[in-house]
Formats: C-alpha cells, sequence, structure tokens
C-alpha cells in the first residue's frame, strides 16, 4: 500500500512538474512580447528594457523556468502589471469568497443529487427519469455563465425575491473581516439579519455553479445505483423486511458511493473553471472575477499564478482522493497489482 | 493485399454498420441530428433569406423589443439580434468541427504512436499529456488563449491543446488492448509495413472510440470557445460570436433588455445539448463505456 501511494505521489509531483513547464511555455515562449503587452504600446525603449530587467525576462529560458518555480513554490508571486498591488495580497483578498462559494456548492450539490438519485431508483418512476435527463443536458449544454444571467433575470428582476449580481452582502450590511468566508464573518459578528442576508446572495450563485456539477453527478449517480440495486445483499434486506427504501439508503448507497469519490476530484475541476466564468456575473469578491478582470487587462503575473494554483490544486486533490478511495476500498490495491 | 492478410484483417465495426447509421440512432438523436443540419443550412443561407445584416449598426434601432421585423430584438448599437445569432451559431458550428477534426487527429496520432512503441517513445508521450491533463481543460484553454493573444485561430489552438490530451488517453488504451491481439502480431509477422498496419489494422478498432471523442470534442469545443468569448479571450466583437454576445447583452440585461443575452445563449443550449444527446446515443450503438468524459472536458 505504501508503495501505491508513494508511486501516486510520485506521479502528482511529476503531472505538477509538466504543468509548470506548460504555463511557462505559455506565457513566456509564446508569440508576443509579454513586455510590450504589459506595459501597452507607448512605452519606450528604455521602460521596456527596464521592465525586461526586473521580470527576468532578459535572461535565458532556463534560468526563467527555475526563478518562476522558484517563486511560485516560494510564494514570492511578484506584482500585479496593472494595479501594482502585490499579487499575493489579491489572492488573499479573493480565495476566501471562492472556496466559500465552491464549498456550499460541494455540500449543497452533493446532497441534492444523493437524494435524487435516490428517490428515482429506489422505485422506477419514468417521469422523474425524463426530469433528471433533461436537467442534465440543461446542465451540460448551457454555458454557466448563462444560466446565471437567466437566473438574475428570472429571480432578481422579474421577480424580484433574491439579489443577483450584487456580490455577497448587502451594502446596509457591514461586517469585520475576520476569516473572509462572509457565512462565518458574519456569526463572528453575532449579526443573524447579515447572515441571513449572505444566504441570499448565495443562493443563485450556488445554483448557477452547481447546475452541471449537479447534472454529473446525479448521473453516475444513478447509474452506480441502479447497478448496485439489483444484488443480493440488497434483496436480502429488504427479504428480511426492512422497506425497500431503507435498503437502498442503509445497504446500496453505501456501497454505489465509491464512483462518486473518483467523481469529487473532476468535480473540483469543474468548480474552479465555473468559477471563473461565474462569479463576474454576480459580482462575487473571488479569484474567477479577479482572473477575469487581470486577463482584461493583460495583467499576466496573476494569470499564470492562477493556472499553477488552480493545476497544483487539482492534481493535489485527485491525489487525495486516490487514497482516500484506498481506504475506502481496498479491492484497488488488488486490481493494481494484477 | 495478400489472401492471408485479408483473413487476418478484422474488419472494423465501422463497416458493416455504415449502412443505415441514421436508423440506428435513437429517437431523440435523430432529432437532434435535423436540428444541427436545419441550423447549419438556416446559418449558411442566412443572407440569402434574411433581410437584416448582422453588422449594420443604427442608432435609432437600439434595444428595440422583440417584434415581427425583429424576432430577436436589437442590441444596443440597434444590430438584429437574429441575424447575429443565426451567424454565431455557424460561426460556433464551424469552430467546433474544425477543434473536434484537429483534437481527435493530434490526440488520435499520439494514442496509436504510444499505444504501438513501447518504451520511451510512450513514456515521452504519456508525460506530455498528462502534464496538460493537470489542469482543468478550461483552465488550459483560457491559459492558452490568454498567452497566445485574441482571434478565432489562437481560441481554436487553444481548446485543442487542452482537449487532445483526453482523447489521447481513452484511444491509448483502446490500442493497447488490441495490440496483443493476434491479427496484429500476424500481420507484423507477414511483413506488413507500419503504416498499413495502422490504417487497416488498428485504426478500425479504434474508430468506434474516436467517432465518440469526436462529438464530445465538438460538445466541449463550443461551450470552451463561447467561455473564452465570454472573458474577452477568442474572438473579439463585432464578429458576432455567441460568448461575446452574451457578454455585451449583460449588462443591458440588467436595465431590462434581456433579449440580447438569452437567446444566443439558448442557441448554444441548442446545439450543444443536441451534440450531446447524438454522443450518447452514438456511445450506445457503438458499444463505448459510459466514461462521461463530456464532464470530465
Amino acid at each position: 500500500m505504501i508503495s501505491y501511494i508513494s508511486r501516486r505521489f510520485g506521479l502528482a509531483l511529476l503531472s505538477i512538474l509538466g504543468a509548470s513547464i506548460v504555463a511557462f511555455i505559455v506565457f513566456r515562449v509564446a508569440p508576443g512580447d509579454p513586455a510590450r503587452q504589459a506595459l501597452g504600446p507607448f512605452a519606450s525603449d528604455e521602460q521596456l528594457a527596464q521592465f525586461r530587467a526586473d521580470n527576468l525576462l532578459d535572461q535565458s529560458l532556463p534560468a526563467q523556468y527555475w526563478a518562476f518555480i522558484r517563486n511560485f513554490f516560494t510564494g514570492d508571486w511578484g506584482y500585479s502589471y496593472g494595479s501594482g498591488a502585490k499579487v499575493t495580497t489579491l489572492f488573499g483578498d479573493t480565495l476566501a469568497p471562492t472556496i466559500e462559494l465552491a464549498v456550499v456548492t460541494f455540500i449543497v450539490t452533493v446532497a441534492l443529487a444523493t437524494w435524487l438519485a435516490l428517490v428515482s431508483t429506489y422505485r422506477p418512476r419514468r417521469w422523474l427519469d425524463r426530469l433528471i435527463n433533461a436537467l442534465a443536458y440543461v446542465g451540460l449544454g448551457a454555458p454557466a455563465f448563462w444560466v446565471g444571467l437567466v437566473l438574475v433575470l428570472v429571480f432578481s428582476q422579474w421577480l424580484p425575491v433574491l439579489p443577483g449580481a450584487e456580490g455577497q452582502l448587502d451594502f446596509t450590511y457591514s461586517v469585520p473581516t475576520v476569516t473572509g468566508f462572509m457565512l462565518v464573518d458574519t456569526l463572528l459578528a453575532g449579526d443573524l439579519p447579515a447572515f441571513g442576508n449572505a444566504i441570499t446572495h448565495l443562493i443563485l450563485p450556488v445554483a448557477t455553479l452547481g447546475l452541471a456539477v449537479f447534472a454529473y453527478l446525479v448521473r453516475i449517480l444513478r447509474a452506480s445505483l441502479l447497478a448496485v440495486g439489483d444484488q443480493q445483499f440488497v434483496l436480502a434486506a429488504e427479504a428480511k423486511g426492512v422497506s425497500r427504501w431503507t435498503a437502498f439508503r442503509r445497504h446500496a448507497l453505501h456501497n454505489a458511493l465509491l464512483p462518486m469519490l473518483t467523481a469529487s476530484g473532476i468535480v473540483l475541476g469543474q468548480l474552479l473553471a465555473g468559477t471563473v466564468l461565474v462569479e463576474t456575473v454576480f459580482n462575487w469578491p473571488g479569484v474567477g472575477n479577479l482572473l477575469t478582470r487581470s486577463i482584461g487587462l493583460k495583467d499576466y503575473s496573476v494569470v499564470d499564478v492562477f493556472v499553477m494554483l488552480s493545476a497544483t490544486a487539482y492534481v493535489l486533490v485527485n491525489f487525495i482522493v486516490d487514497v482516500v478511495q484506498l481506504r475506502v476500498d481496498p479491492r484497488i490495491l488488488q486490481e493494481e497489482q494484477k | 493485399m495478400t489472401e492471408t492478410e485479408r483473413i487476418v484483417a478484422v474488419r472494423g465495426s465501422g463497416q458493416a454498420r455504415k449502412a443505415g447509421w441514421f436508423r440506428r440512432l435513437s429517437g431523440s438523436a435523430r432529432v437532434s441530428v435535423i436540428a444541427i443540419v436545419v441550423i447549419a443550412v438556416a446559418a449558411a443561407t442566412a443572407k440569402l433569406w434574411w433581410p437584416e445584416s448582422s453588422d449594420q449598426t443604427n442608432a435609432a434601432a437600439a434595444l428595440m423589443t422583440p417584434s415581427l421585423s425583429h424576432p430577436m430584438g436589437t442590441d444596443g448599437l440597434g444590430r438584429d439580434v437574429f441575424a447575429r445569432v443565426l451567424e454565431g451559431a455557424g460561426i460556433s458550428l464551424a469552430a467546433g468541427l474544425i477543434i473536434a477534426v484537429a483534437a481527435v487527429a493530434v490526440g488520435g496520432a499520439l494514442a496509436i504512436i504510444a499505444g504501438l512503441r513501447p518504451g520511451a517513445i510512450d513514456l515521452v508521450i504519456m508525460r506530455i499529456t498528462d502534464s496538460l491533463l493537470a489542469f482543468p481543460a478550461l483552465i488550459l484553454a483560457i491559459a492558452v488563449a490568454a498567452g497566445l493573444g485574441s482571434g478565432f485561430f489562437s481560441a481554436c489552438v487553444a481548446i485543442v491543446v487542452s482537449t487532445f490530451p483526453l482523447v489521447t488517453r481513452v484511444v491509448r488504451s483502446d490500442v493497447l488492448r488490441i495490440r496483443g491481439g493476434g491479427h496484429i502480431q500476424a500481420a507484423r509477422a507477414l511483413g506488413v509495413t507500419p503504416s498499413r498496419i495502422v490504417w487497416r489494422h488498428v485504426l478500425p478498432h479504434v474508430s468506434s472510440a474516436l467517432l465518440v471523442q469526436f462529438a464530445l470534442v465538438v460538445a466541449f469545443g463550443i461551450i470552451a470557445l463561447a467561455g473564452l468569448g465570454f472573458i474577452g479571450l477568442g474572438i473579439q466583437l463585432p464578429t458576432p460570436e455567441l460568448g461575446a454576445m452574451i457578454l455585451d447583452g449583460a449588462a443591458p440585461l440588467i436595465g431590462g433588455a434581456w433579449w440580447i443575452s438569452i437567446f444566443p445563449g439558448l442557441m448554444l443550449l441548442a446545439i450543444v445539448a443536441s451534440v450531446n444527446v447524438i454522443a450518447d446515443s452514438l456511445r450506445v450503438i457503438l458499444d463505448q463505456p459510459d466514461e462521461l468524459t463530456g464532464a470530465e472536458l
């Protein structure tokens, strides 16, 4: 088992290394002059030379690459070309809202998907199957940012019941920033109305970001439940007198959850990419919004850190998923050895 | 082709099944094929039957609600949204096809090379694909598109770079499975040239996998192109790219002019959902595993 885990970890490190080379190539070697892009068409030659020297662009490629990964892993991310702010500060300010949005979305969608998959499989219901299928095609077929706009239009413009593109909290509330997580901060401040307000601000972004993830998870879990539901131990539980619902919830579900675990790594990728597109729609003050603005300003000092951060997080989470899976289902090890 | 080789050659699934492929599709997949053909033809011939142009601005007719002469209204510059949505649909379909052809060609070729040449070549190819798969696909596409600069071509390249590794991974495992099969060893023993082995003995076996991947990449490519357009990468206004149009309509939408964003999104949804329905049906017909790579992309 140790050798399996260490081999997986080695592969994960290799992937991150490979990813850093890819990111380096994309931003340093690709056609186009980064200095010119950062400083604009009116910069003088001296300014361009100064910029290249500051950002090590005048050195050899291996030296530049070494500086790139050293700086990334030591947290020395430099300054934004656009605003001059430290890139670490920019990410520090925006990470918490994004994590809050992603975590709430993850919890809500996993819970809803599990419930709906159970309800739709323990007893065949054709209309529910069709509804889930249709929802899946909409969830995977509609761009998330457009779904967000539709929700804003319906629930914030036509039936003004929820806040639309208004960030995390109404301006009328003011809560001291402690953790950056609005739900936690409002509770720490003991301000229940603000807590409720923060929740209403989460509903539409979570629904938008969650739709595709939900569509994906429900399909996986349904397929898995249908496969497990026919097996002997579920029938045995029913034969002993528990209801079909209980047999499914207590016995089939546990065994059907394994593919969900595998899927959670992919879900993280969906959430990472989704926040980039969705946060802008809701003026959510997170990393995705920062990235979109930085792209607009051609501020690649922010973009490449974001790209490296997401690759690192993605690879590490997939590694953790592998390890947890091994813990949950030791049969994997036997298959691996075959 | 020698007689022996003819016996050894296992006919690919494609040839026997070619007849009546349309009838083999599920009912909803047939509807989807027709829908896509109709959209493609309508987009290609729009100039012949639709009087409004997609790029003629008219300040006097800005932000008009949908009506008979402008069924999808007009945008902030008075351009006809219907004409723009049609042209945008054509651009999306064309881009999706170009991207999928390139991704499947590159990904498939690398998969076959890696699968048939174990050792150093396989290792190098798989390390490269793993490095690219370390990113969520859309984020890699954003990075490459940001690095290459805006434009149709760089957007397509960016999406190809972010999709071909998955094609490679899926198809390589297929190649590895058939490599051990007797017919390839027999062909080698008979002195069949490597290129002939690839074309006659390997490709037919992976054509099903390639076809399903092709459909999935078309769907992802169209969505990704719109996503790049929405964050200001890829194709730039005034070209009516659907994602960029949705972005263009986001501010008017808050002010009540919902039609500028909503209709391009509906068009995207119609196209991508149709492609996904076809992909699902193909997967069933061709007996391909339900790996949901579409969501992985």
